[in-house]
């Protein structure tokens, strides 16, 4: 009970004293942001303002190269992907372990490449994306990174499928159509214990990352709005962002426990 | 606390691999791998199943001790 007590007000003081270092190292970061940016920011949107116009110069090669980069290296890690699927079935025992692990690692590549190309063109495509841009008389300068946009797209979206049913093929236990909304859970649902338990992990991992990286995020969008005029819908998208992560995840909570409760 | 296992040993006794144990659980083998390797403690279903495949007990198997033992 006594220690209980200890830990509790330590926990206070603890709490207390981030608090008041953030408050301090606001205060800091705002002023020194002032300090320097202030007399800078007319330069420093000009020089924002002259890279955006660069981009929408080349926004139909820039959206090529992506699409270029992302379908030879996709092809590649699809190639290593299914050489590791055939030396999985041919190896047993610890040597598949291996394999296996070389697999795992192959496609998280592959996926996280996949993902930045998307990424990628939807930042470049947005540099352009604007009523303004293309009432300038660039809507065909538009359309042309559209059809590019949307070629890389359609590649990145095959490619996973592509990517889950190689992976069923060394893994015929693991269903789930990738095309179906319902993916996600057949594919769980197709997992044994200790695979639900990695899942699992991962998934809560990711939830403290994300708490951790919206903070952070939305101080930057607060700032990018305190002086540069970047509007205020950033800060709400970050927001609700947040919002859902977390009331996702504490909803799931209950729900489950609820259940476990009525069953 | 831990848990020490004998699987590996069981099921080189049955003389059958990884896969081949897995299909009969009806776990995948890379949940046997982590079981014999010790990265993974199964569940009382599990661990009973693995026991009843190889015709011994659960405590044959599972070996529980204290880290200071």
């Amino acid at each position: 009970m006594k220690n209980g007590n200890v830990k509790k007000s330590n926990s206070y003081k603890k709490m207390g004293l981030y608090m008041l270092a953030s408050a301090i190292g606001g205060g800091i970061l705002g002023v020194f942001s002032f300090v320097i940016l202030d007399g800078n920011i007319g330069g420093i949107e000009t020089g924002v303002s002259s890279v955006l116009e660069g981009i929408r110069g080349i926004m139909v090669p820039a959206l090529a190269a992506i699409t270029l980069v992302s379908v030879v290296y996709g092809e590649i890690n699809l190639r290593k992907q299914k050489m590791i699927c055939g030396k999985v079935l041919e190896t047993e025992d610890e040597e598949c372990d291996g394999w296996e692990y070389e697999g795992e690692k192959t496609g998280a590549y592959g996926t996280v490449a996949n993902l930045v190309s998307q990424v990628l063109c939807i930042l470049v495509l947005s540099v352009g994306y604007s009523v303004k841009y293309i009432g300038e008389g660039n809507n065909v300068n538009m359309l042309g990174a559209c059809a590019v946009f949307l070629v890389c797209y359609a590649y990145d979206g095959f490619w996973q499928v592509r990517y889950v049913k190689t992976v069923q093929t060394a893994y015929p236990e693991k269903i789930g159509d990738p095309s179906s909304r319902k993916f996600h859970e057949q594919w769980l649902e197709s997992c044994d214990e200790a695979e639900k338990e990695v899942i699992y992990r991962s998934a809560y991992k990711s939830y403290i990352q994300t708490s951790k990286a919206i903070p952070i995020l939305l101080v930057l969008v607060m700032l990018g709005h305190l002086f540069f005029n970047t509007g205020i819908m950033a800060i709400v998208m970050v927001a609700v962002i947040w919002m859902v992560v977390t009331i996702s995840y504490l909803s799931s909570c209950v729900r489950l426990k609820g259940q476990k409760i009525r069953e | 606390m831990a848990l020490l296992n004998h699987l590996k040993k069981y099921r080189s006794e049955l003389g059958i691999n990884q896969t081949e144990l897995g299909r009969l659980a009806g776990v995948s083998r890379q949940t046997i791998s982590l079981i014999e390797r010790g990265d993974y403690s199964p569940s009382v279903t599990l661990a009973l199943k693995l026991a009843k495949i190889c015709r011994v007990t659960v405590e044959d198997i599972f070996v529980y001790y204290e880290e200071d033992e």
